[in-house]
């Protein structure tokens, strides 16, 4: 333990790699020894040293002073000098020694950090994505059902304005008839209707708002049929569809509106583009699943939703079929309504007590194109 | 450490490239692609990693191959092995006009970081590896990026960048600052630091930031970065063709409102 350490003496004329030489602190004074090769021997008072932290990584300590030709400094060559500087370095130099250590740690902090955040910021980002559907229910459940049956009400008066929906007639009585057997005990006012339209295509606004175009009507064989389209758009309501994809799509904003109460502005854009909404694939198939659950606790033959989209696909070159734009009529989701029915228990069903001709000859128009 | 002492000539002006003459047994690395000719006689090959032929398992090679890829480099290294009892040339084209420098790196103590993509070949021996910028600042505005090459070993390595290349020894305590972008090499003793120029006018007209370099220790820089000349390239092209646009009228409003609010703020002294 005689405190001698080894540096590197940098200065004007000497190798730029720096010289190897031996440095010790005797008292207040830093005395250096060059090697054998290289006679040098300079001894410096410790008030004259300036401490620098240096190099790329600005972790190394660089020892300074003047001389007549230029600055020299020196710098331990490894950690082990290092050590041995910063522990016999004078008191004098202690201060400058300290900041360098310090200097040091703080960027090591820095990083430190900024990983923990960039971690925090990651872990934060997988969290949401496992629970988004979970927080999107959670979100659409803190709106009260007034406002939804508002929000219904406001799309459905864009509608009337149109002047296509028809209210009356034995084709409403009929989707009343099934309807009321779907949504027996719910909490929402459904109001049914039809639209004037030969497309093929259904659609639910919130709150109890089901629209049906007769088209649609004139496509399905059986009452069967119409009861599985009914039976998935209710389902649209019954699980806040609507809400949901507003809460995807339009985000926090459109839904602060609604909560406020101001749900003109938003139901106008609901009604323009209501029958087009598409909704995810998740809900579509949570709507099939719920909607075949629901058929069978009304004690309808659930297998007209299967048979309305195998009919749909079948027709679908020569028929103007809006609805399979939004609800994808694809062979995995005919297979997977199939396989649900399938696994439904046996039961008895009631038959829908409609005069299904009848229903379809209300609905005809002259000029509608033939099925 | 085998390093191989090679002998070489660098030829051309501004267009450079450098022959490098292999004494028998004699290797050299270089870039995948560096290559401009080479004597009949050498093998040529390239292998994962960078050819310091170390490490013979295939994973350590495969991660070194990998940090080096991330420093701007190929994942592969060209090896030329003379296999000859003649000494055999080889030579290494420079991609962009500028100059080839070979650096000791024995002379600057073992190591040298440079910026990405400056390495060109080197004797065997000569390791790629990644310098990661610890200092966010100079890694956001200093020019070079968060990643630079850090070239150690004992042989000579060539490097090379855009427009003159020229090398200046810092004395310890004796500071640079240099524009950012101009910074090709540096040795690992020399503080690279960025310093912001603060004042307004500057600012308009010039860069935001330098980088400030301080002894003691050797640094290279370019006169021209590829950056800088391919703004100029790309803006003389643009001029050829069409009138220069919105930006053009975005830059004229924003020096007009700069003199208005000059004269403003002086007091309709003049614009000083």
């Amino acid at each position: 333990m005689n405190g001698q350490f080894e540096a590197l003496l940098h200065g004007r004329d000497l190798p730029p790699a720096g010289q190897p030489v031996q440095a010790r602190f005797v008292g207040n004074r830093l005395q250096i020894e060059g090697t054998s090769s290289f006679g040098i021997a300079a001894d410096i008072a410790a008030d004259q040293i300036r401490v620098d932290t240096g190099g790329f990584d600005h972790d190394r300590l660089y020892l300074g002073w003047d001389t007549p030709t230029g600055r020299q400094s020196i710098t331990p060559i490894d950690a082990a000098a290092r050590d041995t500087l910063l522990g016999t370095a004078p008191a004098a130099l202690a201060p400058a020694l300290q900041r360098h250590v310090r200097g040091n740690q703080r960027a090591r902090t820095q990083w430190r950090v900024l990983g923990g955040i960039a971690a925090s910021l990651a872990l934060l980002l997988v969290s949401l994505w496992w629970t988004y559907g979970a927080i999107v229910s959670w979100a659409a459940d803190q709106i009260p059902v007034d406002v939804e049956a508002k929000l219904g009400a406001a799309t459905l008066a864009e509608l009337q304005r149109g002047g296509k929906l028809i209210e009356t007639g034995p084709a409403v009585d009929a989707l009343r008839t099934i309807g009321d057997r779907l949504t027996k005990g719910s909490r929402y006012q459904y109001h049914w209707a039809l639209l004037d339209e030969t497309s093929i295509n259904a659609f639910a606004a919130p709150g109890g708002q089901v629209v049906v175009h007769r088209g649609l009507i004139a496509a399905a064989k059986t009452p069967e049929e119409l009861a599985g389209v009914l039976a998935h758009e209710v389902q649209h309501i019954e699980q806040r569809h609507t809400l949901k994809s507003m809460i995807n799509g339009l985000g926090v904003a459109a839904l602060a509106t609604v909560a406020l109460g101001d749900v003109s502005a938003i139901a106008g854009m609901l009604a323009y583009q209501v029958g087009t909404l598409s909704y995810s694939r998740d809900l579509e198939a949570e709507a099939d699943r719920l909607g075949l659950v629901a058929l069978v606790r009304a004690k309808i033959r659930p297998d007209g939703m299967a048979s309305f989209f195998r009919t749909l696909e079948k027709q679908a070159p020569q028929m103007p079929i809006a609805l399979l734009s939004s609800h994808p009529a694809t062979d995995a989701r005919i297979d997977a309504i199939d396989a649900g029915i399938a696994a439904l228990p046996k039961q008895d069903y009631l038959p829908l007590a409609i005069d299904w001709p009848a229903v379809q000859a209300s609905v005809k128009k002259d000029g509608d194109p033939k099925p | 450490m085998d390093m191989d002492p090679i002998d070489y000539d660098i030829h051309g002006d501004d267009l450079q490239y450098v022959e490098v003459r292999l004494a028998p047994g004699r290797h050299a690395v270089s870039e995948p692609g560096a290559m401009m000719y080479v004597d009949d006689g050498v093998t040529v090959s390239s292998e994962i990693g960078d050819g310091s032929g170390r490490e013979t398992h295939f994973l350590a090679r495969l991660w070194r191959g990998v940090r080096r890829s991330l420093s701007g480099e190929s994942l592969f290294t060209s090896t030329y092995a003379n296999d000859t009892a003649l000494t055999r040339r080889v030579a290494f084209a420079a991609a962009s006009p500028g100059q080839i420098v070979p650096v000791d790196l024995a002379a600057v103590g073992g190591e040298l970081i440079v910026q990405r993509g400056a390495f060109l070949a080197g004797a065997r021996g000569v390791q790629i590896g990644i310098a990661l910028q610890k200092r966010i600042r100079v890694g956001l505005f200093g020019g070079e990026g968060f990643l630079m090459q850090r070239l150690s070993g004992n042989g000579v390595a060539f490097i090379h960048a855009s427009g003159a290349l020229t090398e200046m020894q810092l004395a310890p305590g004796e500071s640079l600052r240099v524009d950012t972008g101009c910074l090709v090499a540096l040795q690992n003793t020399v503080r690279y630091d960025i310093r912001y120029v603060g004042r307004l006018k500057s600012v308009l007209f010039g860069g935001l930031f330098f980088a400030q370099l301080s002894g003691p220790g050797t640094v290279w820089l370019q006169s021209m970065p590829l950056k800088r000349l391919s703004q100029t390239m790309l803006g003389s092209a643009m001029a050829a063709g069409r009138p220069r646009g919105v930006f053009g009228i975005l830059w004229a409003v924003a020096v007009v409102l700069f003199i208005i609010a000059k004269i403003v703020f002086d007091g309709g002294q003049g614009i000083g």
